[in-house]
């Protein structure tokens, strides 16, 4: 079976145990959905306590974009995620995996990490990504201010661009 | 005969005035009328007045949106008000002609240019309405007043009529049987469209188009309005003069940029983009962050110049309504065009396909997922283009 619309994807993602390990109170810090302002709109963005830095204001952001199927236009929008990012994944319909599986090499090329979902709410992790630095530190520093402290993306950036 | 350069101007034209001027960009300037005012452009310095091209800009003639009301030959002006879109007063074009044509000479610009309405689709009338509305009433004022300066015929055409053989075959016999015009200023409006134009049927179309009117017999000076970057492989085909311009409404001809704005209409800033010579591409600025840290030797990949020393400044803050964008492309491109402009025929060819080769070879290198306006996608049209052009003419 395979899911009928994005919104039913990513609906059954968000219960899925992949994602309540990122939602458990010891990591999980707070989350977006089709966040604007950074480069692309992501579906989802997690922020979680950082493992990788010591500093205990130390946050991770996990980006997501789910698709039904099209694993080239995800990737792309995923790599995007990079730029604000420690990690970004591509979550795609389990029904519909095999042709990104084929091109795994082009997601492990761009670090970007590969997970398919069934109706059942079962996530396959196909290529993990490796933890990297975002490109852009203007966009985590933004998305940072914008986990600590609330208010807008573009709000943060403008203080950044002040200072 | 070398490549000029020439650009074509929209808002915020004194970027382009400084890029020439400073950095040597170009050899002159296409006024635009929309957004330059009939005083403004009479008060410009005689010897920019003579290198320039003056773009009445009559594509609606029965809509005088932003400065085009200030020219009291504008067709909306001469007919006294609006009129419906369909029809163009005959009076009224006389009237516009004579004004017209009195102002280019007046300012003595370095052709006189007989302009053009826009049509979409393919109307089967439309060289016969060109001829009776507007090239007919400006060679016959042309002749009256003894007019010494070349002639420049404006076509507005679009990709359908360009991929179409036969329809852009009458529209060249017509052009090429016009008496006493010189030269051809083409605008070509493709849409729906990429950035980039990525088709290769639209490129190879629009050089054998191009070439026909610049080649023997007919060898008519051949000025190419609103280009993109795409004006590199489009020199293959000897055009006399090629544009560049700032933002994209100067680098696409779209014809919603002169059509009346829907109340409440909202217009959201684009977002930066970046032009890196050995892409050939306009990239989203977001992107740098990527490339620096994905290339072994980032200081050596892009262009370096005093814009991208700006640009690159860590408090520089990005926007595109900024000047440095732009400064920086006409700069990196004019170098570019520069290179292949010295050249002709199957010379130059083989630079740019060189030029071209080398940038998807860099793109491949890079293995970055780019979107669809920042990726390599047009280099393989246009190579494939070029090829089949080149082709024709037995250089290959």
């Amino acid at each position: 079976m395979s899911f009928k619309t994005e919104e039913e994807l990513s609906k059954t993602a968000f219960s899925s145990m992949f994602m309540q390990r990122l939602f458990e109170p010891n990591c999980y810090i707070t989350h977006f959905e089709e966040e604007k302002g950074l480069f692309g709109i992501p579906d989802l963005v997690i922020a979680t306590s950082n493992p990788f830095q010591k500093s205990p204001v130390g946050v991770m952001f996990l980006a997501f974009e789910m698709k039904l199927k099209n694993w080239k236009r995800a990737l792309i929008q995923a790599f995007k995620y990079r730029s604000f990012a420690h990690k970004a994944y591509v979550l795609i319909d389990h029904a519909h995996v095999k042709p990104a599986k084929k091109n795994l090499h082009m997601f492990k090329r761009s670090n970007v990490g590969l997970l398919s979902i069934d109706d059942s709410g079962k996530i396959k992790r196909h290529y993990q990504p490796r933890y990297r630095r975002p490109y852009s530190q203007d966009l985590e520093c933004a998305l940072r201010l914008k986990t600590i402290n609330g208010g807008h993306i573009q709000t943060s950036l403008s203080v950044l661009e002040r200072g | 005969m070398p490549l000029e350069i020439y650009h074509q101007l929209g808002f915020r034209g004194k970027w382009n005035f400084e890029s020439l001027e400073v950095d040597n960009t170009g050899e002159g300037v296409i006024l635009a009328s929309k957004y330059m005012s009939q005083p403004d452009v009479e008060r410009l310095p005689m010897d920019q007045k003579t290198r320039a091209i003056f773009d009445p800009q009559f594509f609606i003639p029965s809509i005088a949106r932003g400065k085009l009301s200030t020219y009291g030959f504008y067709p909306q002006q001469a007919a006294g008000g609006d009129f419906s879109t369909d029809e163009y007063p005959e009076e009224a074009a006389h009237e516009s002609a004579e004004g017209c044509v009195a102002f280019q000479a007046r300012n003595n610009f370095r052709y006189i240019v007989i302009p053009t309405r826009y049509y979409p689709g393919m109307p089967t009338d439309f060289t016969e309405n060109q001829q009776r509305l507007f090239v007919d009433p400006f060679l016959r004022v042309i002749q009256n007043q003894a007019i010494s300066q070349q002639i420049a015929l404006q076509l507005v055409v679009n990709g359908e009529m360009i991929r179409d053989s036969v329809y852009s075959q009458d529209i060249l016999n017509w052009v090429t049987n016009i008496e006493r015009i010189s030269a051809v200023y083409l605008i070509v409006e493709f849409s729906p469209r990429f950035k980039q134009i990525n088709e290769i049927d639209d490129i190879y179309s629009l050089l054998n188009f191009i070439s026909t009117l610049s080649q023997k017999p007919n060898e008519l000076d051949v000025i190419l309005g609103y280009l993109n970057t795409e004006a590199l492989v489009l020199s293959i085909a000897s055009p006399k003069i090629v544009t560049i311009g700032s933002f994209e409404n100067t680098r696409m001809f779209n014809i919603r940029n002169f059509q009346e704005k829907k109340v409440g209409s909202f217009t959201a800033s684009p977002n930066p983009r970046f032009y890196v010579s050995r892409l050939i591409q306009l990239i989203d600025k977001q992107y740098i962050n990527t490339i620096r840290r994905e290339v072994d030797d980032p200081d050596r990949f892009f262009d370096r110049n005093r814009y991208q020393a700006i640009m690159f400044d860590r408090r520089y803050v990005w926007n595109s309504k900024k000047p440095e964008p732009y400064k920086h492309y006409f700069l990196e491109f004019s170098k570019q065009l520069r290179r292949i402009g010295r050249m002709d025929g199957i010379d130059r060819y083989n630079e740019v396909t060189k030029m071209l080769q080398s940038a998807l070879e860099t793109y491949a290198a890079l293995g970055i997922p780019f979107d669809s306006n920042s990726n390599d996608s047009h280099l393989a049209a246009w190579l494939n283009a070029a090829r089949l052009f080149a082709r024709d003419q037995g250089w290959v």
